[in-house]
């Protein structure tokens, strides 16, 4: 039934991008790509989910997590990187986003979970729009850790604005 | 220095309340003459509020109520006359204190400006005289009060005698309040000492303390509260008086107010009491004129005196103290039992919404278990039939505690109908019609949350009542009809539903109007064979409104698609039906719990959905005999009279692996709001309660989804929305019938 | 409130906002077995949370074989006293004395 899920405990919302913060990464085929730490709610593992008619094929459905309905958003397949397979690894990567209407709270489905990095605001790149899988829209940065690129997401720009608007406009209701 | 501000938002309800309470005993007295009672409920409002607010430096709004109270005040004496132009402005001002209080709450202290004219057109009605004063009674026009002072005592005086013969009962009561305040009462602001201030003014109070709760010095922590009281109230105060005075200390004491009898305390001369009278038969009373002259002279507020002097007289002039006296008892007695309990307490609602979801899970887990246990029964073993008997025993549990939680969320549909007094009144004024406006059923519950949503389409629906289905009294009289036309609110359980009903004794509905209103607008065409039902029924369509002047009153038709979607959106529907001349009849029917309902499983491929069982008409095999195409484009299926329309839900929802052959699954037969439709699918699985879980909070609204839930097995099953998927084919029905000549539809 | 000697001034405001600083001078007397008089005529404000603080300092002082006198009350502290049926417990005058007298009344 439910796997296994570890709970990260967070305080605050968010970390402005001019300041140092914590990052969860996470890996998406051959990219790794990281969250604000403080917006991660939980990992858990893959679970199938109840899909959802007439939405996009990267919002997997909706899983119940411990009595919330929450939508899955596989991310591979939102960005295009390749055909999702899952394996051993991957996980969902609950997270809140903050939006128009308030709190919400949704998985993102990933290839694997990295490690937790912390990132020095003067490290922080600005990303060129060299018009890569990503829109620059949702990246909040680049940073360098470990000789690799991280790529930082904006999630509320990229649920808000990104995938809301891809369901309104592929939507026929 | 204590801070009062979490407290404003008790006060802001109390408020609210307290003017609802003036706001229909205003509505009452009109019309019905004077009622003692009620006047002094509607003056304790105004009293509480101004109290409060000047609690909480509110200074115009306690001002304001101030002038209200004092014009009440003269009313309750019998000094000055309830009559309409003071009830008219008393309402007003109702209105006004209303406003102020709404725009305290949000953070605007300043009076509106109307408040400067009412102040003004109270003290003009004050100085102007009392009007014709109630007529005093001829027994005590002898009696000469021993005080002196302003006329006004005198008047108070005769007035006294009359009311005290009528309510000797109730000048015979005899409360005895317990009062032990928690530690922190004096930290919240409260003071005992106010509470007990406002209770003298009720009557006479005897205060007994316990102070042996007070610690040693060295220890004592003088913000908490040590001391505790037994009182003695005697008067003719009800218990809801003195629960009003105890208002602002609700669930910060213990607080017991019982009745003892008729009798009240006799004389102590100990000065360790505050006010102390006794009104025996008059043998006592004229034999110590003194302490009651005494007593008159002390208090400083025309109020004490007025109580006491009533005393005094009532027991002087008591020319049949004796059968008065056995009356009182025995009315006292019927006083107790008739007495409204009064058992509450103030609830946040998120502590119940926490509490009813708590039971949805537990409702779950029970369902979980109960399929587990289906599962074992197959293996034959006392245990398991143990572990069986107890799962049934959980799931009677299950659905008791779940009919009670549910139960606290409801609360009587007047709530929603008290408004309507006012309006109608109002607007019947405006609109120069004799309207008579009814209510039934009025005690109906309905869930808290329906009741908000319910008002302002019940509203919509009086108001078009009024404006335009009733005529006004020339027309009616011409037609025969009594000139004051009868608007209906009824309100009653029906199954698992409640049906609420706005009914009117007008003109009716125009059926050629609507069904020209209707062609010309495209909704149908002029060839169709529309029943009359069908044709009422228009008006809920967008944009409809056959009224050729736009009255400010109704608006444009605008409002009744509003309505019927605000009814939808409670899961309910809500038809019209009506006879021309006759009247008319709105008809809204909503379920009664929205949280946790039944549903039926059925299949479709590999994924599970739930249709919730009110919606269910039937389900059936599909014969090929009965299937119908048209034009080779959408299926019908022949169910007895009628064609329905057939929806494959995996076409709908774009599910794979699902049963194609019509023959080889099954037809969901569902309704909503009188149009049909099948649902095809693979399989009917079993049944199960409900707890409904929103798609919206954190995705978004899919059509032909009204919500998800959490099967026995934790997986998520998403419920179909019969309206949405109804209108889906509606609309899809409608562009092709333009096209092709079509079969009668139901 | 000022500490005259044994005797206890009370100050205009004698309600709870002030009750914690009443309280510390109330406590210097606390275990003494004193007579202190208690002056209270200027008193326009005086509420629960004064009083069972001075009958406690009353009570402390009598089972130490002292006694708290009242060389006057305010009405106002009287009516309020009076109300709350705490005028024995206080052991204050059956009526209010506003002026400061000499030979004050005995409890």
């Amino acid at each position: 039934m439910t796997s296994e899920s570890t709970q990260v405990s967070r305080e605050n919302d968010f970390i402005p991008a001019d300041e140092d913060g914590q990052f969860l990464t996470f890996i998406l085929g051959n990219e790794e790509y990281g969250v604000d730490i403080l917006r991660v709610q939980e990992i858990k593992g893959w679970d199938k989910a109840t899909p959802i008619p007439n939405t996009p094929d990267y919002i997997k459905g909706v899983i119940n997590l411990r009595g919330t309905v929450v939508p899955i958003i596989d991310l591979r397949s939102c960005f295009n990187i390749g055909p999702t397979e899952y394996g051993k690894t991957t996980v969902i990567v609950v997270v809140k986003v903050l939006g128009a209407k308030g709190e919400r709270t949704m998985g993102f489905v990933v290839d694997g979970v990295s490690d937790v990095y912390t990132v020095e605001k003067s490290k922080l790149k600005p990303a060129p729009d060299f018009g890569g899988n990503v829109s620059s829209d949702f990246i909040r940065g680049l940073v360098t850790v470990d000789e690799k690129m991280v790529i930082l997401l904006d999630v509320d720009q990229l649920v808000n604005r990104g995938i809301e608007q891809a369901i309104e406009a592929g939507s026929v209701h | 220095m204590i801070d009062l501000s979490e407290f404003h938002d008790v006060f802001f309800e109390e408020c609210f309340e307290g003017l609802d309470i003036m706001e229909s005993g205003l509505l009452n007295l009109d019309g019905n003459g004077a009622d003692s009672e009620q006047i002094n409920d509607i003056f304790r409002a105004a009293h509480s509020i101004k109290g409060a607010a000047a609690t909480f430096g509110f200074d115009a709004m306690s001002g304001f109520s101030h002038i209200m109270e004092t014009l009440l005040d003269e009313m309750r004496d019998g000094r000055r006359a309830v009559e309409r132009r003071g009830l008219d402005l008393l309402l007003e001002s109702v209105d006004c204190l209303r406003e102020m209080v709404n725009s305290t709450k949000a953070g605007d202290t300043t009076p509106p400006p109307v408040v400067a004219d009412l102040t003004g057109r109270i003290q003009q009605m004050l100085a102007a005289g009392p009007g014709a004063v109630a007529a005093a009674p001829a027994k005590s026009a002898t009696a000469e009060p021993e005080q002196d002072g302003a006329p006004a005592e005198e008047v108070v005086a005769a007035e006294s005698a009359e009311k005290s013969a009528d309510s000797v009962a109730g000048s015979r009561n005899l409360w005895r309040i317990m009062f032990v305040p928690f530690e922190g009462l004096l930290k919240t602001g409260n003071e005992p000492a106010r509470i007990f201030r406002e209770l003298a003014q009720l009557g006479i109070l005897e205060v007994k303390a316990d102070t042996s709760c007070i610690p040693a010095l060295d220890v004592i922590d003088p913000e908490v509260c040590y001391l505790s009281w037994n009182l003695t109230l005697g008067g003719d105060m009800t218990r809801g008086q003195i629960e009003d005075v105890f208002d602002w200390v609700t669930g910060q004491c213990e607080l017991s107010i019982d009745l003892i009898s008729g009798e009240l305390p006799t004389q102590k001369a100990a000065a360790s009491l505050s006010v102390v009278e006794s009104v025996e038969p008059p043998v006592a009373a004229t034999d110590q004129p003194a302490p009651a002259a005494a007593a008159v002279a002390a208090p400083a507020s025309v109020k004490e005196e007025s109580t006491v002097s009533e005393q005094t007289e009532s027991s002087k002039n008591q020319t049949n103290a004796e059968p008065a006296a056995e009356a009182a008892d025995g009315r006292a007695a019927a006083s107790t039992a008739a007495a409204k309990d009064n058992g509450s307490i103030r609830v946040g609602i998120d502590k119940v919404d926490a509490l009813i979801n708590m039971v949805g899970e537990l409702v779950i887990t029970q369902s979980m278990l109960s399929q587990i246990g289906e599962d074992l029964s197959r293996v034959d073993s006392i245990g398991l039939e143990r572990l069986r008997d107890g799962l049934i025993q959980l799931e009677r549990n299950t659905r008791e505690l779940q009919e009670t939680v549910l139960q606290i969320r409801m609360l009587p549909i007047s709530f929603a109908f008290n408004r309507f007094p006012r309006l109608v009144r109002d607007l019947s004024n405006k609109l120069g019609k004799r309207i008579e406006l009814k209510l039934t059923g009025e005690q109906t519950e309905v869930d808290k949350t329906v009741l908000e949503k319910l008002g302002d389409p019940l509203v919509h629906l009086v108001r078009n009542s009024m404006d335009h289905g009733l005529e006004s009294p020339e027309v009616r009289r011409a037609s025969g009809k009594s000139e004051v036309g009868v608007l209906e609110l009824s309100a009653r359980h029906e199954g698992g539903d409640i049906v609420i009903e706005v009914i009117d004794d007008g003109a009716g509905l125009n059926r050629e109007r609507i069904l020209q209103k209707a062609v010309s607008k495209g909704l149908v065409s002029a060839n169709d064979d529309l029943s009359d039902e069908r044709i009422y029924n228009l008006i809920f369509q967008p944009g409809f409104s056959t009224a050729e002047v736009v009255s400010d009153v109704s608006g444009r038709g605008v409002g009744m698609d509003v309505v019927r979607r605000n009814i939808r959106d409670l899961g309910g529907n809500v038809t019209i039906t009506s006879e021309a001349g006759q009247g008319s009849r709105v008809t809204i029917r909503l379920p009664l719990t929205l949280a946790i309902l039944d549903g039926q499983l059925v299949r479709v491929g590999e994924q599970v959905y739930i249709i919730l069982l009110v919606s269910i008409v039937e389900s059936i095999q599909i014969t090929a005999a009965n299937m119908g195409q048209i034009a080779g484009r959408s299926e019908l299926y022949r169910l007895r009279e009628q064609y329905i329309p057939v929806v494959r839900l995996s076409e709908l929802f774009g599910v794979p692996h699902a049963v194609t052959d019509l023959q080889a699954g099954l037809l969901v037969v569902v309704e909503s709001e009188g149009r049909r439709v099948g649902l095809f699918v693979d399989d009917l699985m079993g049944q199960q309660q409900v707890v409904i879980k929103s798609l919206e909070t954190n995705f978004r609204h899919v059509g032909g989804i009204s919500g998800a839930t959490i099967l026995g097995d934790g997986t998520v099953a998403l419920i179909l929305d019969v309206a949405g998927i109804l209108n889906e084919c509606a609309r899809a029905q409608e562009s092709k019938d333009r096209e092709f000549p079509r079969l009668a539809v139901a | 409130m000022t500490v005259n000697g044994t005797r206890l001034e009370l100050g205009v405001n004698a309600g709870i906002e002030h009750c914690r600083t009443m309280l510390e001078e109330c406590r210097d007397h606390a275990g003494t077995g004193a007579d202190v008089e208690i002056n209270a005529a200027d008193v326009a404000r005086a509420d629960t949370a004064t009083l069972q603080m001075l009958i406690a300092l009353r009570r402390d002082l009598r089972t130490n074989g002292g006694t708290l006198k009242w060389l006057a009350v305010s009405c106002e502290m009287h009516d309020v006293a009076e109300r709350m049926g705490l005028i024995e417990a206080l052991g204050m005058p059956a009526v209010a004395t506003p002026a400061v007298t000499n030979s004050p009344a005995e409890n």
